[in-house]
């Protein structure tokens, strides 16, 4: 077999070959035949794309319900790892109160008197150094 | 993608999709792409210009109605071409048993014209009176190598036939075209193969 020979000119077989025309026709043909399949195809989507939708719908929404559930179950609970977080913060406060309560105010201090009013502003100036 | 693909744009699969969604484009696309072939395999099975032209196009209108059986789209070509070979062979069978006789091969148009036209008929009619006398594989390989250019491997794809068999069909497809076509005292004459311009097979080996 001789895979250099020439080819065979069949161009005048070209339906194209005395009518230039001729393909845009067939084109045209063929399209106007298939409009009808065509527009078929094209409704058929919308439901195809609705029932896709739907199909997804049906995979997402459960999960999506859940999740939300799980979520406000955990919103309403006390969860633990809230407590542990103030813990430090409420052991603070319990110690500066414990400490107030031991030391207690100087009596001098106590509301309504004169004399420890008096005593006050004297420590404050002893503090100044009687620079007042 | 094929040569062709890129320079009409999207790939077959992509057409084949879009296709099935109803968009007329992708269809007037895939139509554009492969509308010659078509004629082609069936002018092959047929052999007469009307009866392929009608098989190509009812082809192009039975692959649109059945587009979800292609499963493979990347392949649309060669599932498309058989169903461009089984309309033709259908049409054959029906217009058999109508005449009650196989179909004479009559290719292109009949009809007088100018003439200028009257020399390119002579001419259609040998070459239609040489087709005859090939197998109808041989045809189909011929005509879409010699007249489409398709290359081997697209011819052997498409045809889903291996790639020395589409060789050896088109090797003794024009040997026997050249004896039919030869005048007498030009017995080795060859026509100059002007849609393939001329390139030697040798060179298609490496694709």
């Amino acid at each position: 077999m001789n895979d250099t020979e020439m080819g065979i000119d069949l161009s005048s077989l070209d339906p194209a070959a005395g009518d230039p025309g001729y393909w845009d026709r067939f084109q045209e043909e063929t399209l106007t035949r298939a409009r009808p399949l065509l527009e078929e195809r094209s409704r058929r989507r919308i439901p195809r794309l609705g029932l896709q939708l739907v199909s997804w719908g049906r995979m997402v929404a459960p999960a999506a319900a859940l999740a939300a559930g799980f979520a406000g179950l955990l919103l309403l609970s006390d969860p633990p790892e809230m407590e542990m977080a103030s813990a430090p913060l409420g052991e603070l406060e319990d110690i500066l109160n414990q400490e107030l309560a031991r030391v207690g105010l100087p009596a001098h201090f106590a509301a309504g008197s004169r004399v420890g009013l008096d005593a006050f502003i004297l420590a404050i100036e002893d503090a100044a150094g009687g620079e007042w | 993608m094929s040569k062709k693909e890129e320079r009409d744009g999207r790939p077959d699969a992509a057409l084949v999709d879009a296709a099935r969604d109803g968009e007329a484009e992708a269809f007037a696309q895939l139509v554009h792409r492969y509308r010659r072939a078509a004629y082609s395999v069936a002018l092959g099975v047929l052999g007469r210009h009307e009866d392929a032209e009608d098989a190509a196009q009812e082809a192009f209108l039975v692959a649109l109605e059945r587009l979800d059986e292609c499963r493979d789209t990347e392949r649309f070509a060669g599932w498309f071409m058989t169903i461009v070979r089984t309309r033709s062979l259908n049409l054959v069978r029906r217009e058999s048993l109508r005449v009650g006789e196989p179909l004479p091969l009559q290719i292109g148009s009949e009809e007088p014209g100018p003439h200028e036209a009257a020399e390119k008929s002579e001419l259609r009619r040998r070459l239609s009176a040489a087709l005859v006398q090939l197998t109808e594989v041989q045809r189909q390989v011929v005509l879409l190598h010699d007249m489409e250019g398709w290359k081997h491997r697209e011819i052997a794809e498409r045809l889903e036939m291996p790639s020395g068999t589409v060789r050896s069909h088109l090797h003794f497809a024009r040997r026997r075209l050249r004896e039919l076509l030869a005048p007498a005292d030009e017995p080795d004459r060859e026509v100059p193969d002007t849609k393939t311009s001329d390139t030697p097979d040798a060179e298609e080996r490496t694709g």
